[in-house]
């Protein structure tokens, strides 16, 4: 923009100051405006010619500078304001995403790790439990095995009332005998207890031969229930083991992943803040557009000025107005920088925010 | 649901960087295009506070301010001048037209939330 300013000024400026200073020289010398040492005089002619340049260069070449301007002004608002919206979109998409997930993941990480848990933790309450049965179970054998012991030592109690009782039976036979016709019936008698002691024997032996059966059978029940009562105790104690190694795996993956999502919600709140900040410093686009605005209005002036000179008293035009333009320039600032750039002719620092209360 | 702020300025760049700002805080926001545009904004609608630029085309912020005082729904509508414009003469005019704050762009954030703050309608 300096350069197209330099530009237009040091054409215009060399072009009509070379022009006056030839008009001076010529009145002063009958010759005409032009005339410089080792050349001619300059005619009324030459002097519409370079007129004719002049107006030419504002109205060709100014037009485009004008348009280069104004093109640039519009790229740049179109490039920045797309640029505010995509910063913005972003901006936006961090804060719908990064600040609920920090939560939900947080949340996410702690159900996973609680329902893990309560699973695991009930896997290992049911195997318990089928412990308990078991034990419960190996109590009621051992009160069986205790039952067929007492059956056992009954059985033996009867197989000796049954053998006094064949031997009382015999005693009455050998004194019926011994009575004669009169103990017949009493013979009997006899006869059939000494039977029934008999039986009464055998059947307490067979009983007996059966119970210590049952006893085999529940001493070999109690062994096997025992030792597997031993192996799931073991089996246990590992399970219930594992499950906490298990745990305290999931636990540290746990904590680990809410770390990294800290962190990464750290993080990301910095990209959000470095993002905002960005934009707030893209406020330099509507200052540069506005400061173009008003360098263009005063290039589209030029042309304007230079058409008056000329149109004014031809065939010699009246010097330009360069005053005047910086003047028309000056009164379109709206901002500080633009005065201060105005009169320093160097760039200056954009200030800071001013706020006024009324 | 948030309070209504209507932002008005012509440059798109400028509009999309308040709004941005005033969102974040939870605002919402409403935007007017220059003076014309804003006041077809100012359709009986709840304004709690408006941010008009000075320079724009077809009706200027000066003026923009000078009709919303006529509305009677818009009339205690506080109106925070944000422009480039620093002259103590377009100042005088703001406050005379009504205005409550006089910005002078660029503006930071904080300080902007702050004197919307302030001055935001209950």
């Amino acid at each position: 923009m300096d350069m197209l300013i330099g530009l237009v000024a040091g054409a215009l400026v060399a072009g009509v100051t070379g022009w006056l200073a030839g008009l001076r020289r010529g009145r002063s010398s009958g010759t005409g405006p032009g005339a410089s040492a080792g050349s001619g005089p300059v005619s009324v002619d030459d002097v519409q010619a370079y007129a004719e340049s002049v107006k030419r260069l504002s109205e060709v070449v100014t037009p485009v500078w004008s348009a280069h301007v104004e093109s640039s002004r519009v790229q740049m608002g179109e490039s920045i304001n797309d640029l505010i919206g995509t910063f913005g979109g972003i901006v936006s998409h961090l804060n719908e995403i990064v600040d609920p997930s920090r939560e939900a993941m947080s949340e996410a990480y702690r159900d996973v790790f609680d329902y893990s848990r309560e699973r695991l933790l009930e896997v290992v309450g049911s195997l318990d439990n089928a412990l308990t049965a078991k034990r419960q179970t190996l109590s009621e054998l051992r009160l069986l095995m205790s039952l067929n012991d007492e059956m056992r030592s009954m059985t033996t109690e009867v197989t000796r009332i049954a053998e006094q009782t064949h031997l009382l039976a015999l005693n009455a036979a050998i004194e019926a005998a011994r009575v004669g016709e009169a103990g017949r019936a009493f013979n009997v008698v006899a006869v059939e207890v000494r039977q029934l002691a008999d039986m009464s024997g055998t059947t307490g032996a067979r009983i007996g031969r059966k119970a210590d059966e049952v006893s085999t059978a529940i001493t070999a029940a109690i062994d096997m229930a025992e030792e597997s009562a031993r192996n799931e105790d073991h089996l246990v104690v590992d399970a219930n083991e594992k499950v906490r190694e298990v745990l305290d795996d999931l636990h540290a993956v746990v904590v680990g992943l809410r770390e990294s999502g800290d962190q990464l919600s750290v993080a990301a709140e910095g990209v959000k803040s470095e993002l905002e900040n960005s934009i707030v410093l893209f406020q330099f686009q509507d200052r540069v557009s506005q400061t173009l605005e008003h360098v263009r209005d005063c290039i589209d002036a030029l042309p304007v000025q230079v058409e008056r000179s000329l149109a004014e008293a031809a065939p010699v035009p009246t010097p330009l107005d360069p005053d005047g333009l910086l003047e028309m320039l000056q009164n379109t600032y709206t901002m500080a920088e633009e005065h201060e750039v105005h009169s320093s002719g160097a760039p200056v620092d954009v200030h800071d925010t001013e706020i006024t209360f009324f | 649901m948030g309070k209504t702020i209507l932002v008005v300025d012509d440059s798109a760049s400028v509009r999309q960087v308040v709004g941005l700002a005033l969102r974040g805080a939870g605002y919402d926001v409403i935007e007017g295009v220059d003076g014309v545009d804003a006041l077809s904004k100012l359709d009986g609608r709840k304004v709690h506070l408006i941010i008009s630029d000075v320079n724009m085309p077809r009706m200027d912020g000066i003026t923009f301010v000078k009709e919303t005082k006529k509305l009677a729904a818009y009339k205690f509508t506080p109106i925070i001048m944000l422009t480039t414009e620093s002259a103590d003469g377009k100042k005088a005019e703001g406050q005379a037209a009504g205005a409550k704050a006089w910005v002078v762009k660029p503006f930071q954030p904080a300080q902007m939330l702050a004197a919307v703050s302030k001055l935001i309608l209950p």
